[in-house]
């Protein structure tokens, strides 16, 4: 009688070993979800300027996760006259502008709302925050929520009563403004309650 | 029991061992030739060494991260940080005026050190050695920052800066660092170390910089 051939020996092998590599691969990239998933917006809801988006999200404090949703209408971007909640004069350096992103949000003022993030994005893909202390500008820590009525914040301290201040509107406008260079054009506004979820309004 | 022996085929020989025995012996021996190979080379330096992008005062010098470009450098004894403190050493106080413009999307260069010539490496801290970034900046909005670095007097011929984003030294595997040849000389070392003018470490700004 002839001996098997190598490849039907070895048939179980064979079969394992795409299977092993697989395996293999997934457990070494345990790493994945915290140094790329999590470091930025990537499970995106999109939107077009001028349209209500809905946007469902978690947030997690003391109290486990907060799930919420809230509604948002990009209505421009424009050439920005003042910081956002603050009386300062705004001056820009030599060869920076700065734009306000005109927002309309709507939730129910239960839904705490103040820690999110807004990056505007230029037609490359390069992303200019929002930054409340810069040494060019100081303004309202939060972009997303009215800076006198911010509604609550998350339950993160324990005998800190997340919702001292006055009520938010059901529906409310901000304009955070962000600096960017002289010639660069807005393409996207981009906001986050905390990677991965995002909303991406295009600004055309 | 009585039966007829089977006569068994000889077992497969290598060099006169069995098979499995030569198979332990090849094994221990590539793992032990890896072994001597890495400890040999400097592989472990080597492949995780930074990439150093190099350059002079003056020169824009370009990383993965942003642009940096060393505008000034001095030196005393005495300096005053931008809140107004007065810092006074024994040994010299190196001040690097720098511009750095992120690339891509808002950064900060957390990391900025003095390497000397030895290798020694002298690093910014919050009392004694002012620097501050000013938080993170925009892309390709030039920020204007400065750092005053305490170092003994010997350390200041051939110092370079280095800058990078992380401010530990682990996590500067290959990524980019600046390293800039300051372009100072055991000259500049004994004026610096004898000068007891106050020397103002700016605060960061942004935008081009301004007319001095």
């Amino acid at each position: 009688m002839r001996r098997p051939g190598w490849w039907r020996r070895n048939r179980w092998g064979l079969v394992a070993l795409p299977v092993t590599l697989a395996a293999a691969l997934a457990a070494s990239s345990y790493r994945v979800e915290d140094y790329w998933w999590l470091e930025k917006p990537r499970d995106l809801v999109h939107a077009e300027r001028g349209e209500w988006a809905t946007f469902s999200a978690s947030q997690y404090d003391r109290t486990g996760d907060v799930p919420f949703t809230v509604r948002v209408r990009l209505d421009g971007v424009r050439p920005a006259e003042a910081p956002f909640g603050e009386d300062e004069p705004l001056e820009p350096p030599d060869g920076v502008q700065a734009v306000a992103v005109d927002l309309t949000l709507a939730a129910p003022p239960d839904v705490p709302l103040s820690g999110c993030q807004l990056v505007v994005r230029d037609a490359a893909g390069t992303e200019y925050a929002y930054q409340s202390a810069s040494p060019s500008i100081s303004q309202a820590t939060s972009p997303c929520v009215p800076p006198d009525a911010r509604g609550p914040e998350l339950d993160l301290f324990e005998g800190i009563d997340p919702d001292t201040g006055p009520r938010r509107p059901d529906e409310w406008s901000v304009s955070p403004v962000v600096l960017l260079p002289d010639g660069v054009e807005v393409a996207e506004v981009l906001l986050s309650w905390g990677p991965p979820e995002g909303l991406v309004i295009s600004a055309d | 029991m009585g039966g007829r022996r089977v006569a068994r085929p000889p077992a497969r020989r290598l060099n006169g061992l069995p098979r499995q025995a030569a198979f332990a012996v090849l094994l221990v021996a590539a793992l032990a030739t890896g072994r001597a190979v890495e400890g040999l080379m400097p592989v472990d330096d080597e492949t995780s060494a930074p990439f150093e992008r190099t350059g002079g005062v003056g020169d824009r010098v370009e990383t993965r991260w942003g642009d940096v470009e060393v505008t000034s450098v001095a030196g005393s004894t005495r300096i005053s940080d931008p809140y107004g403190t007065v810092h006074v050493t024994g040994g010299v106080y190196v001040v690097v005026d720098w511009t750095y413009t992120a690339a891509g999307e808002p950064q900060v260069p957390a990391y900025v050190a003095l390497r000397d010539t030895e290798g020694r490496v002298f690093r910014t801290s919050v009392e004694r050695n002012p620097y501050s970034s000013g938080g993170a900046a925009q892309p390709g909005i030039p920020r204007q920052v400065a750092a005053a670095i305490e170092v003994p007097a010997d350390a200041v011929a051939g110092a370079r800066l280095v800058v990078t984003l992380e401010t530990n030294p682990e996590d500067h595997r290959r990524d980019d660092i600046a390293v800039i040849d300051l372009g100072l000389t055991q000259d500049d070392a004994d004026a610096w170390a004898a000068s007891e003018e106050t020397v103002e470490v700016a605060e960061p700004a942004d935008g081009p910089e301004a007319a001095s």
